[in-house]
């Protein structure tokens, strides 16, 4: 019997338990065949008490099953502490935490069944009274407890899932801490790899050094996947990979970012193709002193290239058509650089755009400012960046015409491509000549939107378009300028 | 500390006493040095010997597609491993090990495999014998 093992039954017991629930649902759900909207709503509700009741039956099982795991842990435990030499039985405190991890574990199951079946019924309501066809209603059920393609909202499974894996990295922070307090250790470092769903309480923590006692002070803060408990047991919260390590030396901080008297970005490792490296420093020099001192202390590309436009964080290299003359894509896309290479821990992993509250924050906070929820307002974005004129198209051998917009000026490219990523896409959508990158790119990753905004500030920071982002967008303008200045320090 | 050798008996008698006088704690202490030393190796991708090698294509695709850095080896795609690994104290002798067997044999598949991040090297060796010097008392 391993840990392994259990986990592996337990996500073969949830997937049973999912099936068993879906295979119910389907057979239950057979809404009378009317016109008449109240027959088919009464219908749905009276659906409800039998899916409490399947959940009960089959996922229940599997809740007291998946606690009682813990036992099954508890046990292997106790034979591993044997090994490793602390005492077999447990101390008081050890069966306390192991006991409360139980109650969280079926508490947090709980939970998640209650909100999935909640959101069951809903939907069948919702379908009864809209008269949505029974396929597309039962494929709405499936999302909702295993999950599909294009989740949008995480099922079930997920949930119950992360709840069982994070509770076996918590059995083992228990033993770390064991060790520790038995080896007099009293500082521990917050380890382990950043990775690109990281939180930014994570990112923001590791590899710096930290009592017992400031961990604990960790209980006081809040911020998103926080999960309660002992902060050295649950560290960042659900998934978190991180771990501690004991430290057996003096304390100190992180490293602090190697700092260049170079006014240029240190290029001595950067390949160029198709420019050279005097074209890139000219290049540089065209954005505003904060930045430029920005890129001299941060590492270079590894790759500069004279083609399309792109940037791969991970790697450091930058595709910009129009690098050899320093022009707009090729700032744009030191921006992203600049971004990713902010935060050195994350080792190109995460944007410092992306990771900060505050930046994130402005984008909602401007988004409200500028109401570009509504589709009046985007149209007078529209009409401020750019004119229109009417182009014509043949499609099916008949003759259509259209608008095409045409920016006003060459640097409102960079504005248009920030209005479009508050929008999430909807700006550019659909329109013929508007700078963006479209719903389908904002909707892939989630830290999109927020990078696509620091490079075209990046791009426009130098220009005189500045005073219209200022105008416009003033929360982002300044937590811009706050990400550069903190990059500076 | 000093000793006159004045026999060869008394020298040994003089190590025993030595040995009997390094406690439990300092010993923990030494146990937590080598796995904290094994983990930031880890992090950084690197053992005693060397680098940490690469990926698989394979499975750096894999951990591309999960958000895991592919730049560097650094054996964690869950931290369950490096989470697991512990120490213990057995008379004078420590034992750098995992707290459970699956984290134990994922760790000797790697080690296998040629990736030797289970190891000490001669800076830990002088930190080591460093510590054990100042628990020493005379």
């Amino acid at each position: 019997m391993t840990i392994d093992n259990d986990l592996t039954r337990n996500e073969r017991l949830l997937r049973d338990a999912l099936t068993a629930i879906e295979t119910r649902i389907s057979d239950l759900y057979v809404l009378p065949k009317t016109e008449l909207r109240d027959v088919r709503v009464s219908a749905a509700l009276q659906l409800r008490a039998e899916i409490a009741n399947t959940f009960a039956r089959e996922f229940g099982g599997v809740i007291s099953e998946t606690v009682n795991t813990y036992n099954n842990a508890a046990r292997l435990a106790a034979a591993e502490l044997e090994r490793v030499g602390i005492s077999g039985a447990f101390t008081q405190t050890d069966t306390a935490l192991i006991d409360a991890m139980m109650r969280d574990t079926r508490f947090e199951l709980e939970a998640v069944s209650a909100t999935t079946q909640a959101k069951i019924s809903e939907a069948l309501y919702v379908a009864a009274i809209a008269g949505t066809k029974r396929s597309d209603v039962l494929q709405q059920v499936r999302q909702l407890l295993v999950g599909g393609t294009d989740a949008r909202g995480l099922p079930m499974k997920f949930h119950a899932e992360t709840i069982m894996r994070t509770g076996y990295m918590e059995t083992y922070t228990v033993v770390m801490l064991n060790k520790s307090l038995e080896a007099g250790i009293k500082q521990f470092k917050y380890s382990g790899a950043t990775v690109r769903d990281s939180r930014p309480w994570c990112v923001s923590h590791v590899g710096k050094v930290y009592s017992y006692e400031e961990i604990q002070k960790w209980r006081e803060s809040n911020w998103a996947g926080k999960k309660s408990g002992d902060p050295f047991v649950v560290r960042g919260g659900w998934n978190c990979i991180h771990r501690w390590t004991p430290y057996v030396g003096k304390a100190t901080t992180a490293a602090a970012t190697p700092t260049s008297d170079a006014g240029s970005p240190d290029f001595s490792k950067t390949k160029f193709v198709g420019l050279t490296e005097q074209q890139a420093t000219a290049g540089i020099r065209k954005m505003h002193a904060d930045l430029q001192k920005l890129a001299a202390r941060l590492p270079a590309p590894s790759l500069i290239e004279a083609k399309g436009g792109m940037y791969y964080g991970q790697t450091k290299r930058l595709f910009a058509k129009d690098a050899p003359s320093g022009g707009s894509t090729f700032l744009h896309e030191y921006g992203h650089h600049l971004d990713f290479q902010l935060n050195p821990e994350v080792h190109g992993l995460i944007p410092a755009s992306y990771a900060s509250p505050d930046f994130m924050a402005a984008i909602a906070a401007d988004k409200e400012l500028n109401k570009l929820s509504r589709a009046t307002k985007i149209d007078e974005f529209l009409s401020e960046l750019y004119t229109t004129e009417t182009r014509t198209k043949i499609e099916y051998g008949q003759s259509f015409e259209y608008p095409h917009y045409v920016l006003r000026n060459d640097n409102y490219g960079g504005i248009s491509d920030i209005v479009d990523a508050i929008t999430g896409g909807r700006f550019q959508s659909g329109k013929s000549g508007v700078y963006g990158h479209g719903i389908g790119y904002f909707r892939r990753d989630k830290e999109n939107a927020a990078t696509e905004i620091f490079a075209n500030m990046t791009q426009l920071r130098a220009t005189p378009e500045w005073a219209v982002v200022e105008k416009f967008f003033p929360n982002l303008a300044r937590e811009f300028d706050a990400l550069v200045s903190k990059g500076l320090q | 500390m000093a000793s006159r050798l004045d026999g060869l008996g008394e020298t040994l008698d003089l190590l025993e006493t030595i040995k009997g006088e390094i406690a439990r704690p300092e010993l923990a202490a030494v146990g937590a040095l080598i796995v904290s030393r094994i983990s930031d190796r880890c992090d950084a991708g690197v053992t005693p010997s060397g680098s940490l090698g690469d990926y698989s294509k394979h499975w750096k695709r894999r951990r591309e597609k999960a958000g895991r850095r592919v730049d560097v080896v650094n054996l964690q795609f869950t931290g369950a491993m490096l989470a697991a690994m512990t120490w213990k104290v057995e008379g004078s002798r420590v034992t750098a090990l995992f707290s459970d067997q699956t984290q134990n044999d994922k760790a000797a598949f790697i080690t296998a495999q040629g990736r030797n991040f289970f190891d000490i090297d001669s800076t830990d060796e002088n930190d080591i014998v460093a510590l054990i010097e100042n628990g020493i008392k005379t």
